[in-house]
């Protein structure tokens, strides 16, 4: 019967490949959107993606999301490494600057300073020179695509300047040397980062009373980190997270006050309906169409669990093309664009989501069609 | 052929054969159906007897009920009252997938249209009662090539129906009804959608091929050019069977007569 079903399934060609569009555009609009979504939320955390060394982050209590940094007073760094449990805490500086570009025109720029001694929560892959690179005089690292696309001007004379290795850029009106290119996460702002010593971005940022944006600690291995959070917190008033923690309260932050979830959402939204409009109403047609031929199959002994079999074979069987394509066509979108800023990661949990919300559009474009298999009489084959 | 599965011992149509010798046996049959609130009595109260090895021609104008009799007796529509047993067997007394399977293995079918799968070859539609039957693909259509040779089409096995003529399909349909030996073949109007010298193809296709001593043939016609090939034809008017004609060739004109 499997046979069968397959045959009729695929024998009326157009209502095939229409129901499997249907299937294919939604996991397509599903996936992609879904993968662009939770890549923009990553990026929203994605500085402190990189912290593989520090446990614990340190931020002023009315701290929101990353990029709201409330500076620190200077103590801070000494109160937290005074809190037991503490193996070690170091200091992050995260100003906002403006860079000089060739030909006249300026980019804002984040500058991230590092503490000196450890250079902890630098980036995480280097493509050019070396971290260490940084205790140069003036030396400053930048991201690759920063470099080619935000950090990048035409000359005077027409010809474009991409800032590499051995390079001078202007910062706040100080001339810094490039030392390094690294490759980072994408950030959510599209300012590009640089990184240099905490000594030298309090030198590059305009001066502050305060300068400390976050301290980064971590806990001695015998120290529970949840009390030692606790401990942190009681000792200097500040809020300590982990690195996960404070990730998803960024991302809390963004969901709650933009319109980016409902964005998203209502295309993924779109997605469904039209795979529901496209694929149920060219499934029930397609049943429609053959009634005639289900019913002869009941006259002959096809009892109806055996027909709904069948339907729900055929279902399956474009449900699954309809995903396997879809997705298929979003892997390739982010495949192509791998090493641009339209690089997002399809995680599995992306492709799982996708085909729940798939099974959920077949089932419901499937119900129809099953509801008048269910009451399909064979005498209607003999009905002129 | 792989045997096919007995629904129970006690149903199991193949098992003997009816005591009585008779295929069909239906006493004081009644069907209503009600539409819009008014209900249709669309046979009241037929006595038929279908003998082994019979062709039996049911007749008669439009409503008469000779569909609803075939349905009633193929067990595809259940009867409101009176007796109707076919090989002895009552499908009264059958629950619905025990009618379905008996339906599956006892009866074959040819409909007015042909109902062919239109995306299966010829030997793959001659195949499916088998399929429903549980035979194995491969078996099934080993078997339904053998029946395409028995019905003059053996070269047309992997044809689409699309391909064939009205005839060429009507013949893979008497086939598909053949292929799982059922003992009772219903056939609706199995001329009335081809021409004058098919019509008689067909027949002869069903009177030499499709009948035997073990089966029994019901057809329901309006076309009275094959009336011949009938061994009793069942007039019918109003839910009755009014008149039984044992001699049926007398109905056909000359011309049909000689053809």
């Amino acid at each position: 019967m499997n046979f069968i079903a397959l045959r009729m399934l695929m024998g009326d060609r157009a209502k095939y490949l229409g129901i499997v569009f249907g299937v294919m555009l939604s996991a397509l609009l599903i996936s992609h959107q879904v993968t662009i979504f939770v890549g923009l939320m990553s990026r929203t955390r994605s500085i402190f993606q990189t912290l593989d060394h520090a446990d614990l982050i340190i931020a002023d209590p009315a701290t929101e999301f990353v990029e709201d940094v409330r500076s620190l007073p200077d103590t801070a760094v000494e109160r937290v490494r005074a809190v037991p449990g503490v193996e070690w805490a170091v200091p992050m500086v995260r100003s906002t600057i403006k860079a000089r570009l060739q030909g006249g025109k300026s980019r804002t720029c984040i500058v991230v300073g590092l503490d000196d001694a450890t250079l902890i929560g630098g980036p995480s892959k280097m493509l050019e020179g070396s971290l260490t690179d940084l205790r140069s005089p003036d030396a400053v690292i930048i991201d690759r695509l920063d470099a080619e696309k935000l950090l990048s001007s035409r000359r005077a004379d027409g010809t474009l300047f991409v800032p590499g290795v051995g390079d001078w850029i202007e910062l706040n009106d100080r001339q810094c040397r490039v030392v390094g290119i690294c490759h980072n996460p994408r950030p959510f702002l599209s300012q590009p980062i640089i990184y240099t010593t905490l000594t030298r971005a309090q030198l590059i940022a305009p001066p502050e009373r305060r300068t400390i944006g976050y301290v980064l600690a971590h806990a001695s291995p015998d120290r529970d980190r949840e009390l030692l959070k606790a401990d942190i917190a009681a000792a200097t008033g500040l809020s300590a997270y982990s690195r996960r923690e404070f990730g998803f309260k960024t991302i809390g932050y963004y969901l709650r006050n933009t319109g980016i979830p409902v964005n998203f959402g209502v295309t993924v939204l779109l997605g469904c309906i039209v795979g529901i409009a496209i694929s149920g109403q060219t499934f029930y047609m397609f049943i429609l169409d053959n009634l005639r031929n289900l019913a002869a199959l009941k006259a002959m002994g096809a009892n109806t669990s055996q027909l709904v079999r069948m339907v729900l074979l055929q279902a399956s069987v474009v449900g699954v093309q309809g995903f396997a394509i879809g997705v298929g066509f979003t892997a390739l979108f982010f495949v192509y664009f791998i090493g641009t800023d339209l690089e997002f990661d399809l995680h599995w949990e992306v492709l799982g989501l996708t085909a729940c919300v798939i099974c959920l559009i077949i089932l419901i474009a499937t119900a129809a069609g099953v509801m008048r298999v269910l009451k399909v009489q064979p005498a209607l084959v003999f009905r002129g | 052929m792989p045997a096919l599965m007995p629904i129970e011992q006690s149903h199991n149509p193949g098992s003997h054969s009816s005591a009585r010798g008779l295929a069909i046996h239906c006493k004081n049959v009644t069907k209503s159906f009600s539409a819009g609130g008014t209900s249709i009595k669309a046979l009241r109260g037929i006595d038929l007897d279908v003998k082994l090895g019979e062709l039996a021609m049911l007749v008669g104008p439009s409503g008469c009920g000779k569909t609803t009799l075939i349905s009633v007796v193929a067990g595809i529509l259940d009867r409101d009252e009176g007796e109707c047993l076919v090989f002895d067997q009552d499908f009264s007394k059958m629950s619905g997938r025990q009618k379905t399977r008996f339906r599956g293995q006892t009866v074959g079918f040819v409909f007015q249209q042909f109902n062919l799968l239109p995306a299966l070859t010829a030997a793959q539609n001659i195949a499916v009662p088998l399929l429903i039957n549980g035979v194995s693909h491969s078996a099934a259509v080993k078997v339904a090539k053998e029946m395409l040779d028995r019905v003059g089409l053996g070269d047309r096995s992997e044809s689409l129906p699309r391909q064939l003529s009205g005839g060429q399909q009507q013949r893979v349909a008497i086939a598909r009804a053949m292929v799982h030996k059922p003992r009772l073949i219903v056939c609706d109007e199995p001329t009335s959608a081809l021409d004058h010298e098919t019509g008689h193809v067909v027949m002869r296709l069903l009177k030499n091929v499709a009948l035997d001593h073990d089966r029994a043939l019901v057809i329901v016609t309006h076309d009275a050019r094959i009336f011949g090939f009938a061994d009793r034809v069942f007039k019918m008017d109003d839910g009755r069977i009014v008149d039984v004609i044992a001699n049926p060739s007398s109905l056909m004109s000359p011309a049909d007569q000689q053809h």
